[in-house]
């Protein structure tokens, strides 16, 4: 497919976005009833909801582990949700081996070992397709978690970075994920900055790779300070829902 | 039934059925009161068009696209209506991977018989060139929560989004040999489906010997039978679907007369609040904050 220009001369996306810059990011937490815990995360025009139930009762005792909690992780995309209608979803190897991935994320921040014998279940659902859906999913499924009230070791930030001519840049959309540019989709944990998750498609130089790995962590960084804002007026609701003042 | 994890006691049983005895539920409503429940068209805008409707804990999005196919053997000058229905791990973890299947398939297949009917819908017009191009309409409907009557918040996401979209325009070009034709779209000149009298589904669940419409999970657990009727603007039934259960005629005929009243009551009202939206220009979608949390 033939690269157009992803970065004008004058330094603009096609969407006006800097190399730089991370799409707007809009999030909702505690939404569902069921659930025990749910966030709607947006970023651009891509949008994802997520649940989380547990830990409770294992639902195949064959599963079980005896030393901490089984993460168990499904991602759906809505028929909907990408550009062309998307028929049958499920069983789809993407969605399996992205359930795959996000578990293994989840299982290595979730202190799994103060719920032995249990299992906690992350859904995920797409509800519109637009570049970056599984970093918008992880960092959804992590709010979610938080919602939850389950322990995590720090939050999970995740972001795509890309390279177009000399130079990285971050959150790609749909259309820039498709025109040839690499996509780094990085996870990582904020306050000590290590990384979690690493992917890669086409190929990148391995002087090229480093700076797109670092502005990958620097978009999380950036995606982090929203997500902690989010958390904080969550709980603040929550905490004047239950004072007495009216 | 729609939900086989609610346990509950003889005693909450008895509760209910005699309180609906006496027209009085659970959560103080009558015997014919309807949950209040919020509506919002055009909250995906990658989709032609969409709604989302709130029936206090029952969440239901239903997306709609419209793609260009080939018309069905047995109907080749016709458009037609493809229904899915996805009940999400995100309402219940027993609709974990293949778990929703079966209720899935029930809930599609009531929907896709009444759309695709031509009382409903102009299926000829849906037709471009009869056995080679037609508009093949794409009902996706997502329960992402629910809190009982799913059916009928289905049916009313399903209308207004139906109201909702929006198609491109497409001009028939003929080609120089015959069965050539090329098909022109004009993306920027939209245009509303050719809808008819779209119906909303009432559901009638009986306990002991009453019926009650828009019964909670508690209330479906208790019921001895159900009926759906699919209800015009005109107050006409246009399908039925019967659940469980053994009922006279003369019961079927009352709930039958319920549920017509009930049912224009609804449309009236979603009428109302699709023409109020139509001066909003800003769309919430998930980030409004609930009115029942």
């Amino acid at each position: 497919m033939a690269t157009r220009e992803l970065v004008s001369p004058e330094g603009l996306r096609i969407d006006g976005r800097r190399p730089n810059e991370v799409r707007q990011l809009m999030i909702k937490m505690g939404l569902f009833n069921r659930a025990d815990g749910s966030c709607y995360y947006e970023q651009g025009n891509t949008k994802v909801l997520v649940a989380v139930y547990g830990p409770r009762e294992v639902t195949h005792s064959a599963r079980a582990k005896h030393d901490r909690a089984v993460i168990n992780c499904e991602y759906n995309m809505a028929p909907f949700s990408t550009g062309e209608h998307k028929k049958k979803s499920k069983g789809s190897r993407r969605q399996a081996e992205l359930s795959l991935v996000i578990q293994q994320v989840f299982e290595a921040v979730i202190l799994t070992e103060l719920a032995p014998r249990s299992q906690i279940d992350i859904y995920l659902q797409v509800l519109q397709a637009d570049g970056g859906t599984r970093c918008a999913c992880i960092n959804a499924a992590c709010l979610a978690i938080i919602d939850a009230g389950i322990p995590m070791k720090d939050f999970v930030v995740a972001c795509a970075a890309g390279y177009y001519d000399k130079s990285p840049i971050v959150d790609l959309n749909f259309y820039e994920d498709s025109s040839g540019s690499p996509d780094m989709p990085v996870a990582i944990l904020p306050k000590s900055g290590t990384i979690t998750m690493l992917q890669m498609d086409s190929k990148l130089h391995t002087e090229t790779f480093e700076a797109v790995m670092e502005c990958a962590v620097d978009g999380c960084q950036k995606i982090y300070e929203v997500m902690l804002s989010a958390v904080r007026s969550r709980t603040q609701e929550l905490v004047n829902s239950n004072s007495s003042n009216f | 039934k729609y939900s086989t994890m609610l346990h509950l006691s003889p005693g909450e049983i008895d509760f209910i059925t005699e309180g609906i005895l006496q027209d009085i539920r659970v959560d103080g409503r009558g015997r014919l009161d309807y949950r209040p429940f919020s509506l919002e068209t055009g909250i995906i805008s990658q989709a032609n068009g969409s709604a989302r409707v709130v029936l206090e804990g029952t969440d239901v999005l239903v997306g709609i696209k419209a793609e260009l196919e080939v018309p069905s053997n047995k109907r080749p000058n016709e458009g037609r209506v493809e229904v899915s229905v996805e009940c999400c791990p995100s309402a219940s973890p027993e609709f974990e991977g293949r778990g929703s299947d079966v209720l899935n398939l029930e809930l599609a297949g009531t929907l896709e018989r009444y759309l695709n009917s031509s009382a409903t819908l102009d299926l000829k017009a849906l037709c471009l060139v009869p056995n080679h191009h037609c508009w093949v309409i794409y009902v996706d409907a997502l329960v992402l929560d629910s809190t009982g009557n799913l059916f009928d918040a289905l049916s009313i996401a399903t209308r207004a989004a139906l109201i909702n979209t929006e198609m491109p325009v497409v001009t028939v070009v003929e080609g120089t040999e015959a069965n050539d034709f090329e098909l022109e779209l004009e993306a920027d000149s939209l245009v509303p489906l050719p809808l008819k009298d779209v119906p909303v589904f009432v559901t009638l669940t009986r306990i002991g010997n009453t019926a009650i419409v828009d019964a909670t999970l508690e209330e479906e657990e208790c019921s001895n039978g159900r009926v759906a009727f699919a209800v015009n603007s005109k107050g006409n039934i246009c399908t039925t679907q019967k659940g469980n259960g053994v009922m006279s005629a003369t019961q079927l005929q009352q709930m039958m007369l319920d549920a017509s009243v009930i049912g224009q009551k609804i449309i009236e009202l979603m009428n109302k609040v699709i023409q109020e939206e139509k001066s909003i220009t800003k769309k919430y979608g998930f980030l409004h904050s609930s009115l029942y949390k």
